[in-house]
């Protein structure tokens, strides 16, 4: 087991142009551990979600306030274009549709790498077979790693996406309900993975899968109109949620 | 059931019925328009392949025209359709880069501002604005003496300091002028049919903008950019005013001859000469030739090549959904 990172909000709100999406939320992601965002739809989980690899900087409009450090560093600090495609480098997102790219498996695997001009395919052949293999799918597409991604099911190409994103070695990955396009086979596969994956990072993953949750998260925070309302292990969370609305919307009742 | 309840439900029966009837009457409008635009198509494909076809012979396609009357003599149309490809790569070529510059610029690196509405309404007037109006253009610039490499210096000519300008040079570079707006357009359409997720998925693996564009978007929009590409190929192939103006009333290459040899090569495109539809007016009855079935044997082979286009563009699409399943 690697070390990985820790993730820590400090006072964070989230505005878009016109509207506050996000208000003061503090919490701490411990390293390799799975922490779950839940909450009602609309609160802004995805808003924060993509706050920490600052994909939220492509919205016009867009202003974040507060902080979040990773293992001690302000990465709101630094603004350059150079910095925060850095960041985006070091910390995985998988969206909630999988977003293969219409060429052959190999060239999506690639795609990280293409991007800045390495085309050593021998070493990275082998690289991207590793990362297919750690995510589960390298037995299902071996034949047709020169086909194209789109011909995989919902499930395939969604491992994909997270052996792509392997590519760089991120040490932070982040799922915006990852398995709400698939269905419950792959669903718990995808699961599986991210017991895997933990040991050598942190993860963080919005789901409006309360089983899925219970499964697999180690810590929870549920958020509630823009508000963090409660967080802390996922245990706690589940079996004594000290609000009200927290209780209902875990027992389903909302 | 009360009076007023049988009231709605009757007003409820009546709307139904006209739903039904609009509906029919829809359909039967779309059936019967489509049915006369097919027939107006066909009865000029009929039209012009019951009076071309004859024409059509290997030594047709092969020889250069003639400025005769007489069929026997009148030879064929070799130049022209060598003519209409000259000007079809030149146009093409050139204006491929600034229109695929110029849809990224318009999807990617604005919003909105003053600049882009200047952008987007000089596109929007310069697609309206008819070709012979473009030609009249051209003939002013390309007739400037320091353009006169472009086409040939009038010389012997006691007093005149102006370029003869026209060639095919001229019409080719009017010509891609001539089709920037609706390449623009359609490569525009085709940039932003690219799904955001793809870019997002790109920029997320911290790709820089430049590198997104580059390697994802404009291969994602392959089929559409060569859509574009082939529209405005179709659209050079079928003018004729720039042709008429810019590139000048002869049938024959008048370069050095023979003008297809390799040394004569820059001169056949600084001189004049004529595509297939400049051809068809020449022989047709409007024109000097009044040789009817000549002009349609070229309409035919015009047509031909306008076909094959399309048939090449929609391969290569289906190649394209193939490759990407
Ligand atoms: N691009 C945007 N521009 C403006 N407002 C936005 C934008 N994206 C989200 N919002 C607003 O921010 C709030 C939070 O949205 P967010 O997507 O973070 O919710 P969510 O918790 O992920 O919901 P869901 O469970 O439905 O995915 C919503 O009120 C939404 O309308
Ligand atoms: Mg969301």
């Amino acid at each position: 087991m690697v070390k990985a990172a820790t993730i820590t909000l400090k006072n964070v709100s989230c505005h878009y142009r016109g509207n506050t999406a996000l208000k003061n939320t503090s919490l701490e992601v411990p390293p390799n551990s799975i922490y779950a965002f839940i909450g009602p739809s609309g609160c802004g989980k995805t808003t924060l979600l993509r706050s920490i690899n600052r994909m939220n900087d492509l919205i016009p409009g867009f202003r974040l306030d507060g902080s979040i450090e990773i293992d001690g560093e302000n990465i709101y600090a630094d603004s350059s274009k150079k910095y925060v495609e850095d960041l985006r480098r070091r910390i995985g997102i998988i969206f909630q549709q999988p977003n293969p790219l219409p060429t052959s498996i190999l060239k999506n695997m690639y795609l990280p790498l293409r991007e800045h001009y390495v085309f050593d395919n021998d070493h990275f052949r082998q690289k991207a077979i590793a990362n297919l293999q750690e995510a589960a799918i390298y037995d299902e597409v071996k034949d047709r790693l020169d086909k194209s991604a789109l011909s995989l099911s919902g499930g395939q190409r969604q491992r994909l996406c997270i052996a792509r994103a392997m590519m760089l070695d991120p040490k932070i990955m982040l799922f915006d309900e990852p398995c709400s396009a698939i269905d419950p086979v792959a669903t718990l596969k995808i699961e599986d993975l991210l017991n895997d994956l933990k040991k050598d990072r942190t993860i963080i993953i919005v789901t409006h899968n309360m089983e899925q949750a219970k499964r697999i998260a180690d810590y929870v925070a549920f958020f509630y109109k823009g508000e963090m309302v409660e967080a802390g292990k996922a245990m706690d969370i589940f079996t004594r949620p000290q609000t009200e609305i927290l209780h209902n919307y875990i027992t389903g009742r909302f | 059931m009360t009076v007023n309840a049988v009231k709605t439900q009757t007003r409820g029966q009546l709307k139904e019925k006209n739903h039904r009837l609009f509906n029919l009457g829809g359909t039967a409008y779309t059936y019967i328009s489509m049915a006369l635009i097919v027939c107006v198509f066909s009865f000029i494909l009929v039209v012009v392949f019951r009076y071309g076809f004859g024409v059509l012979s290997w030594h047709f396609l092969t020889s250069e025209p003639n400025p005769s009357a007489l069929d026997a003599a009148s030879g064929g149309i070799l130049t022209p359709i060598i003519g209409t490809f000259l000007l079809t790569i030149i146009g093409i070529v050139l204006a491929f880069p600034f229109a695929l510059a110029t849809a990224i610029y318009l999807c990617f690196y604005t919003k909105k501002g003053l600049f882009r509405t200047l952008v987007k309404g000089a596109v929007d007037i310069l697609s309206g604005v008819p070709t012979i109006v473009i030609a009249m253009f051209a003939l002013v610039i390309f007739t400037l003496p320091q353009l006169g490499f472009l086409s040939t210096m009038i010389e012997g000519v006691e007093g005149a300091s102006r370029a003869y300008g026209r060639s095919f040079l001229v019409a080719g570079i009017t010509m891609g002028i001539m089709i920037l707006p609706f390449v623009i357009k359609s490569m525009e359409e085709a940039l932003k049919a690219v799904p955001g997720s793809y870019i997002d998925g790109s920029l997320a693996l911290g790709a820089t903008k430049w590198q997104t564009i580059y390697k994802v978007v404009l291969n994602a929009a392959r089929d559409g950019l060569v859509t574009g590409v082939i529209l405005g190929m179709g659209r050079i192939i079928g003018d004729t005013a720039i042709v008429w103006l810019a590139l000048g009333g002869s049938i024959r290459m008048t370069g050095n001859q023979p003008w297809f040899a390799p040394e004569n090569w820059i001169s056949t495109l600084r001189n004049s000469g004529c595509t297939l539809t400049s051809y068809i007016y020449y022989t047709s009855p409007a024109g000097e030739g009044n040789q009817f079935d000549v002009a349609f044997g070229a309409s035919l082979v015009l047509i031909a090549i306008i076909i094959l286009l399309n048939l090449m563009a929609s391969l290569l699409g289906k190649a394209g959904v193939k490759k990407h399943g």
